[in-house]
């Protein structure tokens, strides 16, 4: 009897909630099943070692033509899930344990929060009630739709669940108590979970500034405080300096032009696009019913709703007067109310319309989805006020029964979520595919055969989605669908989307339209992709996927018959099959290596852009045998060679033998032979003007050859993949070719004019390609590393600073 | 005397309930007979409340009750609908949305009489 009494205080019913939140996720999923999915996947959770030798420590998109991408803003979360996998060597344990530290935080920070705000308005006898308000606000937070709707294909954000009540109860304990370890430990949340505190998250923006401004005012108007001005600058400081990093590369990006930020935040007619109009469009979905009672869509569960919003009601008629926590709270209640819904009247709606005005404000053009995490914390914190208000007015025994009561409603509400049939839901529009895999090793072993690949040849995936995404059918009745894991775990670039083919998307599906073999063949040579891999698997393409993902693509191709049909035309030698996936050679007659010289050089119109900005249509008619072809928009080429000409094919007979290898994915090492007069060097990774090359006069004994090309015109190297050594920064103090020697070839790649007058006349030589803008995360990694000894100093300080008082 | 006071104490309460009645209604007439939301209906009522607190003296409490009021016509709405009817409001707004967002203003204002009480 005396255990139970024990067992029925709140801090033990706190205790056991943790217990089982914690053990919650585990029965979600069987030990051999995986939950991988979603627009940015979690591969990272599969395999973190390789996702992040292939995604974060370079600046370069690991699929398709390699687009310019920093991701190295998930490197402390990833070092994190190594040492964990380290330990368990289980990707199940990896995602349920990330789903466990969700649920448990939310909970758990939620609860100390509240308790933290009300305590001081409870005397000795009001702190149980304190506590169980700040159970049912913890409760209500967790199993909310905020926390359990998007728990299945979870974006890395959605790890804001957790961290936002996290940082806001640590930051809250640290104004409140001004003692400096809350401060510490904020920071170091923010770095190890770094991936929700970049720049370009819109999750940091839709909560912390709110969040900040409640802190400063709670602070100063509720509790009389002053802030700790200088602390707070420190930590802003440190905080800075330990996300370098990230938030330098970030920068760069958003002063990009062209970049994909720099058009979202500054371009007034995407502002327009995909901002405003955007909203116009979605807006409709803004209700602030949703807002108010918080469901699951269970019609049987609909009446439990009531809970929160007339518990809300009768708790502000309860309040007294002027009480400064309650209308704090009660303002940021309504105003992330009206951020959620965006629909509180119509000058309400068009006030928020014209937000997205302002630079950068466009990424809430999905307003909802982000709000919806900021109005359940506050949502929770006036729930968790009004409970401690409503149950001052009632006896113990009763406030006793209608907690419980409280509490299974909300467990039935959220039953969906807590059994976890939220994270199995099929895919949409698919023939009742789980999300939910068991991994096939067939498929890794393909991986692993990739991985020990040894030359950097690119990969076209069949079939061919529309998203980007690869599907990878499991051996139950589940699929991963998702960026391609065969680009973002074994560091070859691979095309498993039609998307990914930009500029050649629409001219792919008219060549398979036109079953024209030969131009797919010369656009997979432009493309540089050497292998060819098919899933012939018919789960992975009609019989569970009538619709999306393969939609544009049935249309060409109405069944796997046809499929099948189709790659047989265009593959050449098989390299490997295991079970129903094959990996094949591309035709080695129209084979380009990622590094060419061209023997022709194509001059086209590059005014006649189509809808995608490029002009894509020159390459298919050509008559040329040999593929060493260079298309370049003439305007562009009579920058270098004033005699180029619209239709004047310019052949070349006199080319250097080049031998090339990489370093890492950011740079490359090309040894010219016999340069006797100019060339173009052609490059198939994407146009961007940071990609610079140096002519050295390194003379390193030439790297041990792989694979020889065009009667050994073009010879490549075993490959190396040195994140940093000593030669990291060789090429800072050299001269790179002039900018205006480099133009966009094949209506993507980099193309460069070289003459002997950039290698002094010498006729062989070594030329470095790098990607500049990999610099910048070398220098951004430096400052954080530096920032990171003297945050680890700072706590050293702390804790000898609390031993000294003890002793004292 | 007492009489008097009586007498004109009724009338005033009568009177403030002949208001509130007619929020109510003008309330419910807004979500019923019009199809879509109008702003030129929705602050006229706002503004014609806000008088009513000044000349009446409306306590906040009277207008966290209208808010129960509300509640529960927004509630009852919401039980007996099939939950995909609040996922969007395309094309019509449901009555419960509506009223939704009338709770929502009343809330703010109840807020803020409690406040400056």
């Amino acid at each position: 009897m005396k255990k139970l009494l024990r067992f029925s205080k709140p801090k033990h019913f706190v205790s056991f909630v943790c217990i089982v939140l914690f053990i919650l996720p585990f029965f979600w999923l069987q030990p051999n099943e995986l939950e991988l999915g979603g627009d940015s996947s979690r591969l990272y959770l599969y395999d973190p070692d390789s996702f992040m030798q292939a995604d974060s420590l370079y600046s370069i998109q690991p699929d398709g033509t390699g687009d310019l991408r920093s991701d190295q803003v998930m490197l402390p979360f990833l070092s994190l899930l190594k040492l964990f996998y380290f330990i368990f060597h289980s990707s199940y344990m990896l995602i349920c344990l990330l789903n466990s530290l969700k649920l448990v935080g939310a909970f758990l920070f939620m609860y100390l929060i509240v308790v933290e705000i009300l305590k001081k308005h409870a005397q000795d006898y009001k702190m149980l009630l304190v506590e169980i308000a700040g159970i049912l606000a913890g409760l209500f937070y967790t199993f909310s739709p905020s926390v359990g709707k998007t728990m299945q294909f979870s974006l890395i954000v959605h790890n804001q669940v957790f961290l936002n009540p996290m940082v806001f109860y640590l930051l809250l304990r640290f104004l409140v108590s001004q003692k400096s370890k809350y401060l510490w430990f904020a920071l170091l949340t923010t770095l190890i979970f770094s991936p929700n505190f970049t720049l370009v998250v819109p999750s940091v923006y839709a909560f912390f500034p709110l969040a900040l401004a409640f802190l400063g005012l709670y602070v100063i108007f509720c509790l009389g405080k002053p802030l700790p001005v200088k602390k707070i600058f420190g930590g802003v400081i440190l905080f800075l300096g330990m996300h370098a990093f990230h938030l330098i590369p970030t920068i760069i990006s958003i002063f990009d032009p062209g970049n994909i930020l720099n058009t979202r935040i500054f371009d007034i007619s995407t502002i327009r696009n995909q901002g405003v109009d955007f909203f116009t469009s979605t807006s409709y979905y803004g209700m602030v019913t949703k807002s108010f009672f918080y469901s699951y869509l269970i019609p049987q569960a609909q009446w439990t709703t009531f809970i929160p919003a007339l518990a809300v009601i009768l708790g502000f008629l309860m309040s007294r007067a002027r009480e400064k926590t309650f209308t704090l709270i009660a303002s940021f209640f309504f105003i992330t109310t009206f951020l959620e819904s965006a629909n509180i009247t119509n000058l309400g709606n068009a006030m928020y319309r014209m937000l997205f005005y302002i630079p950068g404000f466009s990424m809430f053009r999905n307003f909802s989805g982000w709000f919806i995490y900021v109005q359940a914390f506050f949502y929770a914190l006036l729930l968790g006020y009004t409970f401690f208000l409503i149950f001052s007015k009632l006896k113990k025994r009763i406030v006793y029964i209608s907690s419980i009561l409280i509490i299974g409603m909300f467990v039935f509400n959220s039953w969906k979520f807590i059994s976890g049939q939220i994270i199995r839901e099929p895919h949409r529009g698919t023939n009742n595919v789980s999300t939910i895999i068991q991994m096939d090793p067939n498929y890794e072993k393909i991986l692993s055969f990739l991985r020990n690949l040894p030359d950097d040849g690119k990969i076209f995936d069949f079939p061919l989605t529309e998203f980007g995404y690869q599907v990878v059918p499991g051996l139950n009745r589940g699929a991963y669908i998702g960026p391609s894991p065969m680009a973002f775990l074994t560091g070859h670039r691979d095309f498993a989307g039609n998307p990914i083919l930009e500029p050649f998307s629409a001219t792919l599906l008219n060549l398979i339209k036109e079953k024209n073999i030969d131009g797919i063949k010369r656009l997979f040579s432009l493309l540089n992709v050497k292998y060819i891999f098919y899933n012939s698997d018919p789960r992975a393409y009609k019989e569970y996927f009538p619709q999306v993902p393969n939609t544009v693509l049935l249309k060409v191709l109405p069944d796997s018959a046809s499929l099948t049909d189709f790659v047989d035309k265009i593959i050449g030698e098989k390299v490997v099959n295991v079970g129903t996936y094959y990996i094949y050679y591309s035709d080695k007659n129209y084979y380009l290596p990622h590094f060419y010289v061209p023997i022709s050089v194509v001059p086209y119109n590059g005014k006649k852009i189509d809808y995608i900005g490029q002009n894509t249509l020159f390459f298919v008619d050509t008559k040329l045998t040999d593929p060493r072809i260079g298309y370049i928009d003439s305007q562009l080429c009579t920058q270098v060679l004033s005699w180029c000409k619209e239709g004047k094919t310019i052949h070349v007979s006199d080319i250097p033998a080049i031998t090339y290898q990489k370093i890492n994915p950011t740079k490359y090492k090309v040894i010219v032979s016999n340069a006797k007069s100019p060339f173009f060097l052609i490059f198939s990774d994407k146009f961007h003007t940071s990609w610079k090359v140096y002519v050295t006069d390194s003379r390193e004994p030439k790297p041990k050859i792989q694979e020889s090309y065009f009667g050994g015109d073009i010879q490549e190297a075993y490959h190396e993949n040195i994140f940093f050594n000593s030669k990291t920064f060789e090429t800072l103090n050299l001269k790179s070719i002039p900018e205006k020697q480099h133009i966009s070839v094949n209506g993507y790649a980099n193309g460069w004019y070289i003459t002997p007058l950039d290698s002094k006349g010498a006729k062989n030589y070594e030329i470095i390609i790098e990607m500049t803008q990999q610099r910048v995360a070398y220098f951004g990694l430096g400052i954080s590393m530096l920032s990171l000894v003297i945050f680890v100093a700072y706590g050293v300080k702390i804790v000898k600073n609390k031993g000294k008082r003890i002793i004292y | 005397m007492s009489g008097t006071i009586q007498k004109q104490g009724l009338t005033l309460r009568a009177r403030r309930f002949l208001a509130l009645s007619s929020i109510i209604l003008l309330i419910l007439g807004d979500t019923l007979l019009f199809q879509r939301n109008s702003d030129w209906r929705t602050f006229p009522i706002l503004i014609f409340y806000i008088f009513l607190i000044v000349r009446y003296k409306i306590t906040a409490n009277t207008t966290f009750i209208i808010c129960l009021v509300l509640f529960l016509f927004m509630y009852i709405h919401y039980i007996f609908s099939p939950p995909k009817l609040f996922e969007t409001q395309y094309p019509l707004a449901p009555f419960g949305e509506k009223i939704a967002v009338w709770l929502y203003l009343f809330l703010v204002i109840g807020v803020i009489q409690r406040w400056r009480e």
